[in-house]
């Protein structure tokens, strides 16, 4: 059986009109916080136009890794056109994270992170950023929406409305601290998919020291930091399931004592019917999750725990 | 223009990468995180309910034929609708407007605001129920909610951005170009309209603008940012240097002269992204911009918020990410002017009609028999026609393309 999503305790209700007033109360605070701290990043040479946010008071900005792409500089600019300097540091194409330093002298306005990981499917959040490039007459507009879809990896989809300009903004949740990156679209006005911020943690210091690293991907199963099991699926038989026809030594799946010739039928609480089940499953959890594998061995039902692991990460020699 | 025919389906924001993949599909969508997002949206359109039922019944469809064009809200003595004028004038067939189940008029166009692309009906019968306008304008991230007739839900969204002017034309100018090269802090002036205010001012290029009315400037867009907001008329206080010099100028602002706006083809794709949108939908004086997504057929109708109270009207669908509605303030002061009759409206549209794709409007309207605009309001007027009549051929050029496929 599938399990539904059970509502989670502390996500706002949306029953009554006393709800709903208490939300708007939320989102307008929000709002009103985190308007002066959503910045336009220009970079000159490259023509590029996207958003950030500040988040440190001496003037540390978040912003997605295609957007400063191919610039050591961009010009950070504030809602009320302030202008300052800023200097590229490190980016992460995989997850399409980056960091811009402001050269000039503080404090700015700016936000704290939240963190991602929790976010579910109906979890509110709020978007900013200066879409459609910076507008002078305008601050950044504030769109209100809900989380659609995890993943993959650290992604998250969400019915926020994004367009050109807007990459590399923020998403708040409803206590105001960012949770996500703007980074891409699709044609549907629920696919708006942003880079979780828990990505920069394990990528901080790299990023502050100014590395860049990892290919950007929008298709979620080349992406390098795609958690993986370290098995090689057999041939689909008639019957439901993921048939284990190989197993990579070392590999997280080795560990946890799979082997040849198990058939795969559940991930944590989800049925596995298929190899593209299991792989879309996979694909919305990141490495280093532990994982509950059902498997048929032998007419017995087993479970293993299995600790994800990142795909470039698979053969490489510990 | 050409439009390109490939739909590159998914658009990274801001780079130059776009990979392909299902339309409408978001790739890991679980059925269960469907499931979980569709029950809460059911419940939170039925608990925005209550505060639908009221504005309801000021609103109606408006048809031609069998086609629904719009919506429109009953004002003044509950016999006039308005509506958004660029749809009803398109329409080929007989008006009639819908006000609830089987409360069908006759309607005709009597009154057109062109400025605004609204019209006004009066409808046989019976009055209707007039819209309660509420003055007070909603805040940023506030609530607002389109009503249909029937007290669903039109389409739900916050505001994005407090009332603004949208017309280029009405902003005030000052006549300067900025070095961009200049690291700042202040704006060196690279080039000086002739004319404009800030030539009369006697600002040169080589100078450097420190301040404006006292507030310092870091560059080019902080300039333009304090800008924003002014009348052409209005005076402002300036400190530049000049060869190491303070100097303090006075300008008197003028008006910008038009310049259409080209939003570039990539944008304009990512516009027409995530459906349809209204023809004329970015020369508003007075809107707020929501994230709002009513179809172009439910343009016209009352917006609530929380409390039921009607706080403006739906007047474009803009694109994937804007909507605009006007503020009730600014509607009710628009009624409180007289409309212009719809034939002085229909004798200019075959004049402006001879212009060719691509083609742009003269930075001054051009003489035409018969037409010769009078004074600078109705010529302003005269070019927001022909830009709208622009947009429109780029729509249809871009339909036109889309059946290609």
């Amino acid at each position: 059986m599938l399990a539904v999503l059970a509502p989670v305790s502390g996500r706002e209700p949306a029953h009554s009109l006393q709800d709903l007033t208490k939300l708007e109360a939320k989102v307008e605070a929000v709002a009103a916080k985190v308007t002066p701290a959503t910045v336009a990043l220009l970079a000159e040479k490259t023509g590029a136009s996207g958003s950030g946010v500040v988040t440190t008071a001496d003037g540390l900005v978040l912003t997605a890794a295609h957007v400063v792409q191919g610039s050591a500089e961009v010009l950070v600019v504030f809602p009320d056109g302030k202008q300052v300097p800023g200097k590229v540091l490190g980016a992460n194409y995989s997850k399409d994270i980056a960091m811009v330093q402001i050269t000039a002298k503080g404090p700015w306005p700016w936000v704290a992170r939240g963190t991602s990981k929790h976010l579910e499917a109906g979890d509110w959040v709020i978007a900013l950023g200066h879409s459609a490039g910076f507008d002078p007459g305008r601050t950044p507009p504030v769109r209100f929406g809900r989380v659609i879809s995890k993943g993959p990896g650290n992604f998250l989809t969400t019915d926020c409305t994004l367009i050109g300009g807007d990459s590399g903004g923020p998403l708040f949740d409803l206590d105001g601290k960012i949770v996500g990156i703007h980074s891409n679209i699709g044609v549907a006005l629920t696919n708006n998919n942003h880079a979780g911020i828990d990505g920069y943690r394990e990528d901080w210091d790299r990023l502050l020291a100014g590395e860049g690293w990892g290919r950007l991907s929008l298709n979620p199963f080349a992406n390098p930091e795609m958690p993986v099991l370290g098995i090689e699926m057999g041939l689909a038989r008639r019957v439901k399931g993921v048939p284990v026809e190989m197993v990579v030594p070392r590999s997280p799946a080795a560990a946890a004592g799979v082997r040849i010739g198990d058939l795969i039928l559940a991930l944590d609480h989800s049925e596995i019917r298929n190899g593209n089940e299991l792989l879309q499953i996979l694909a919305k959890k990141q490495a280093g999750e532990v994982v509950k594998l059902g498997v048929l061995r032998d007419d017995k039902n087993l479970e293993f725990k299995v600790t994800l692991a990142r795909r470039d990460h698979l053969f490489q020699t510990q | 223009m050409k439009i390109p025919s490939q739909i590159l389906l998914a658009c990274l924001l801001a780079g130059s990468l776009a990979a392909q993949q299902q339309p409408e599909d978001i790739p890991l969508l679980r059925p269960e995180e469907r499931q979980a997002v569709d029950a809460q949206a059911d419940e939170f359109n039925q608990a925005l309910a209550p505060v639908l039922t009221t504005a309801a019944k000021s609103t109606v469809r408006v048809w031609a034929g069998k086609r629904r064009l719009a919506y429109g809200t009953v004002v003044a003595d509950g016999r006039k609708i308005l509506t958004k004028f660029s749809e009803v004038a398109r329409a080929a067939g007989v008006l009639r407007v819908e006000a609830g189940a089987g409360d069908v008029r006759a309607a005709t166009l009597t009154g057109v605001y062109q400025d605004e692309d609204l019209a006004l009906l009066s409808i046989q019968g019976e009055p209707l129920t007039p819209v309660k306008w509420f003055a007070e304008k909603p805040g940023l991230g506030a609530f607002l909610t389109a009503t249909q007739p029937g007290g669903q839900p039109a389409a739900f969204g916050v505001v994005s951005v407090l009332e603004r002017d949208l017309r280029e034309t009405d902003k005030a100018y000052l006549g300067v170009q900025g070095d961009l090269r200049f690291a700042g802090p202040g704006v060196k002036v690279q080039e000086v309209t002739a004319g404009s205010g800030a030539a009369e001012a006697g600002l040169r290029v080589g100078d450097v603008i420190k301040r404006v009315n006292q507030r310092p400037i870091s560059g080019v867009l902080e300039l333009r940012n304090a800008l924003t907001g002014l009348a052409p008329g209005a005076r402002l206080a300036m400190s530049v240097e000049r060869g190491g010099k303070p100097l303090a100028l006075e300008v008197l602002l003028g008006n910008r002269p038009d310049l259409p706006q080209s939003s570039g083809e990539r944008l304009l794709y990512m516009e027409q992204m995530g459906g349809p949108t209204s023809r004329v939908h970015d020369s508003f004086s007075k809107v707020i911009q929501t994230d709002m997504r009513p179809d172009p057929n439910q343009i016209g109708g009352p917006v609530v918020d929380l409390h039921g109270r009607v706080v403006g009207i739906t007047m474009a669908r803009a694109d994937r990410t804007r909507s605009f509605v006007m503020p009730s303030a600014a509607v009710t002061s628009l009624l409180d002017r007289k409309p212009l009759e719809p034939a002085q409206v229909r004798a200019a549209a075959p004049v402006a009609r001879g212009l060719a794709a691509g083609e742009r409007p003269e930075q001054t309207a051009p003489q035409l028999p018969g037409l010769v605009p009078a004074n600078p309001e109705r010529l302003r007027r005269h070019v927001d026609d022909m830009q709208r009549l622009l947009e429109r051929m780029r729509e249809e050029m871009l339909q036109l393309d889309g059946q290609d496929r």
